[in-house]
């Protein structure tokens, strides 16, 4: 089940399916940083995933080669 | 013949400088002003019967725009960890008795080259403890679309790891990662971005705990995961919901949703509070065995009783908040509440006999653009 | 306006113009900028100076033409854009035929005046191939008065949001650019002028980010045995349009407002058509008063 929901999810985001293509003066609030995917606190996100890693066995999904530590 | 609105306002939107700066950007943010920030983190953990684990990181963050479309971003962190190291069940009281008073530095690096509708950026950290020594190096390309509501990130990573335990039990042993990453990233409308990416990642090498009395784990690990997000912004400035989902999987066995909300409120004055949850599951590894220690341990056969491979769930509770001052600093300050046990784990049974752990985080950063 | 919000007023093109925003810290250098702005563009593509760009192109008219810049060469791609888009009714060449048209003097051009000046209209005559611009007739000449003004409202604009202002707006004569909504996420409110009285706000039209832009028989006019003869002239015919007092149109930029504002009084009768056929979001007062609107508010 989680396998055909990821699948579904997948399909919406890459599906060019948008009714309106969103114009350039449009996006002023998609702009803002806090709009940003990766948060737009680089320190503030690193901490959350190092205190994540060292207590769980999931990882990824944001990036790659990340150096390693001994914490996990 | 009746010449209407498309060419007129194409020929309008080739004028220079005359869409806003803030709307040229798409479904990532090209390089804007420089930015230095700072931030002091502080990490409790309790855990019944156990003594208490204390990190503490001061971490520098730079980002320095170079010519006219380079960017090069660099940062160091300091953790030290004091107290106790983690103790789980009971029962293992003892056996990993090594008490762990360590520091850890590490540095980032990243230089990033930007073209018109593309991004290339080639990265490396290092990583240095007493009994872990880490480098790494990661290239990562993306790609806009002519409209810029697309957005492609492919990138690659890898890093050489290697464990020098200081009781000897591991020495010089190597660890090697690589990973990759394939996202796409759209606007969905003028205030809705979303995100999807997967993560592979292959390692080979030393994955054992040499602190723990048994501990064999298979010589190598497959690692999926699959993270989707989706950003909305509200009518006012600042106001933004963000939500989060990634599903992991690896070669041991384990299987993880994680769920992230947090909601940005903007006050009057301009100050944020951001309240955020989370709450992650996960099932244990094939070879993780439920205490007392040694059961289920066959000679030659992967074992674990680390309780970060069992099944479990739990939730995290934060409050931010955002203070600016002037136009070009900010500052925040972040308390967080981690709480995991057994119980909480979704789609199943968490592990039996499993202490709660409880953490606490306090964060103050302070960032400046310039 | 809201006494909180920090504003700047000047005269310039012929016209009062403000700077309005809402921001927190002191917005005297993002103002002072953004007024800059309107005034390089006014020096630039004035007429009446002698050292602007559109003086030395005037000034080229009949020779061998000039090699532009690129801002000009864009500019220059509109006024093309704005010629086809109204079937040849906007012409950036039309300028010639107010030697024919006195408003001052209230004198209806005569028939020989205008046969006179037509064949010095006519931007299918122009030599455009980028950078090199000719005026292939002396006596020709080129203005942007159709769309300087809008111009500089959206670079004025873009100066403002560029020094960090997110709530505020730039009012160039009426010609209205938005710089985001008020700080509470609520759209500015910009009244439009009633075509008639003088004194009364015809509507109110809510905006947020993008532009709203007039045209009007009222602005400048004379009438002559109860015909009114405004400044809006169809450069095909070199005569006055009839048949709509007054268009104002909300765009994304307020150059495409302004424009598709005059080139819908252009089309006179048809101006609903045009507007309709367009996609803009509109205003249109016609020749008997009628009020037609797609814009809410």
């Amino acid at each position: 089940m989680t396998r055909a929901l990821a699948t579904l999810a997948i399909a919406i985001v890459l599906a060019g399916c948008a009714a309106q293509p969103v114009q350039p003066w449009e996006k002023r609030l998609l702009a803002q940083r806090a709009m940003r995917m990766d948060g737009g606190n680089a320190l503030e996100r690193d901490f959350a995933r190092q205190v994540e890693t060292s207590r769980e066995a999931a990882r990824g999904g944001e990036g790659v080669g990340g150096g390693g530590c001994g914490c996990n | 013949m009746q010449l209407t609105r498309p060419p007129l306002l194409a020929a309008a939107l080739a004028l220079p400088g005359i869409v806003l700066p803030a709307s040229e950007a798409g479904a990532e943010r090209p390089p804007g002003a420089g930015e230095v920030g700072l931030r002091y983190s502080h990490y409790q953990e309790y855990q019944p019967g156990a003594e208490r684990i204390e990190v503490v990181l001061p971490a520098l963050f730079v980002l320095v725009p170079v010519a006219e479309d380079w960017t090069i971003q660099g940062q160091l962190a300091l953790d030290s960890v004091s107290g106790a190291s983690p103790l789980y069940h009971d029962t293992l009281s003892g056996a990993s008795g090594i008490g762990v008073d360590d520091v850890r530095r590490s540095l980032d690096v990243d230089a990033t080259r930007y073209f018109d509708r593309a991004s290339l950026a080639f990265g490396a950290s290092v990583s240095r403890e007493d009994d872990y020594d880490s480098d790494a190096v990661r290239a990562v390309a993306t790609f806009d679309s002519a409209d810029r509501n697309r957005t492609i990130t492919v990138g690659v990573g890898y890093s050489d790891d290697t464990i020098d335990s200081v009781n000897g039990v591991a020495e010089h042993e190597a660890r090697n990662t690589t990973d990759a990453q394939v996202g796409v990233a759209r606007v969905l409308t003028s205030r809705d971005v979303a995100q999807a990416s997967v993560t592979f990642a292959h390692g080979s090498g030393y994955y054992d705990d040499p602190y723990k009395v048994l501990d064999r784990r298979p010589g190598s690990r497959d690692e999926r995961a699959l993270s989707l997000r989706w950003n909305h912004a509200y009518d006012t400035p600042g106001e933004v919901l963000r939500v989060a989902y990634r599903l992991f999987d690896d070669s041991w066995g384990i299987t993880a949703h994680s769920v992230d909300l947090a909601w940005r409120h903007p006050f009057a004055n301009d100050f944020v509070v951001e309240p955020s949850l989370r709450y992650h599951s996960q099932s244990a590894a094939d070879f993780y065995f439920d205490p007392p220690v040694g059961t289920g341990f066959v000679p030659g056969e992967p074992y674990s009783a680390d309780a970060r491979l069992s099944a479990f769930g739990a939730v995290t509770a934060a409050i931010k908040l955002e203070v600016p001052f002037g136009s070009r600093w900010r500052s925040d300050f972040k308390l967080s509440f981690y709480r995991q046990k057994s119980a909480w784990r979704a789609f199943g049974d968490g592990s039996p006999d499993l202490l709660p752990v409880s953490a606490r985080t306090f964060e103050i950063g302070l960032t400046y653009e310039y | 306006m809201q006494p909180e919000h920090q504003r700047l007023a000047f005269a310039a093109m012929a016209s009062r113009c403000a700077l309005v925003v809402d921001h927190d810290g002191d917005a005297s250098t993002a103002l002072a900028a953004a007024r800059e702005e309107v005034l390089r563009i006014e020096a630039k593509y004035s007429r009446y100076r002698d050292d602007s760009v559109v003086s030395a192109i005037n000034r080229a008219a009949g020779g061998a033409g000039v090699a532009v810049d690129d801002e000009t060469a864009a500019l220059l791609d509109l006024a093309a854009a704005a010629h086809a888009a109204s079937d040849g009714r906007f012409d950036a060449t039309s300028g010639v035929l107010r030697r024919a048209w006195d408003f001052g003097a209230a004198r209806v051009a005569t028939t020989e005046a205008l046969a006179a000046l037509l064949p010095l209209v006519g931007w299918q005559q122009v030599e455009w191939n980028r950078p090199h611009l000719r005026l292939p007739r002396a006596g020709m000449e080129l203005d942007f008065g159709g769309f300087g003004k809008e111009y500089a409202a959206d670079r004025a604009a873009a100066v403002l949001a560029s020094h960090g202002i997110a709530h505020g707006f730039v009012n160039l004569g009426g010609d209205v650019r938005a710089v985001g909504a008020r700080r509470d996420g609520a759209p500015w409110q910009v009244g439009v002028q009633h075509p008639r009285e003088v004194d009364r706000v015809l509507a109110r039209v809510a905006l947020r980010d993008g532009a709203i832009a007039t045209s009007g028989d009222y602005e400048r006019y004379f009438e002559c045995d109860g015909v009114r003869y405004c400044h809006v002239l169809d450069a095909r015919s070199g005569v006055p349009v009839q048949g709509v007092r007054a268009v104002s149109v909300v765009a994304p930029l307020c150059v495409v407002a302004g424009l598709h504002a005059t080139i819908a009084m252009l089309h006179g009768a048809k101006a609903k058509d045009y507007l309709d056929e367009c996609g803009c979001a509109y205003l249109l007062v016609d020749g008997d008063g009628a009020v037609h609107r797609t814009l809410a508010g």
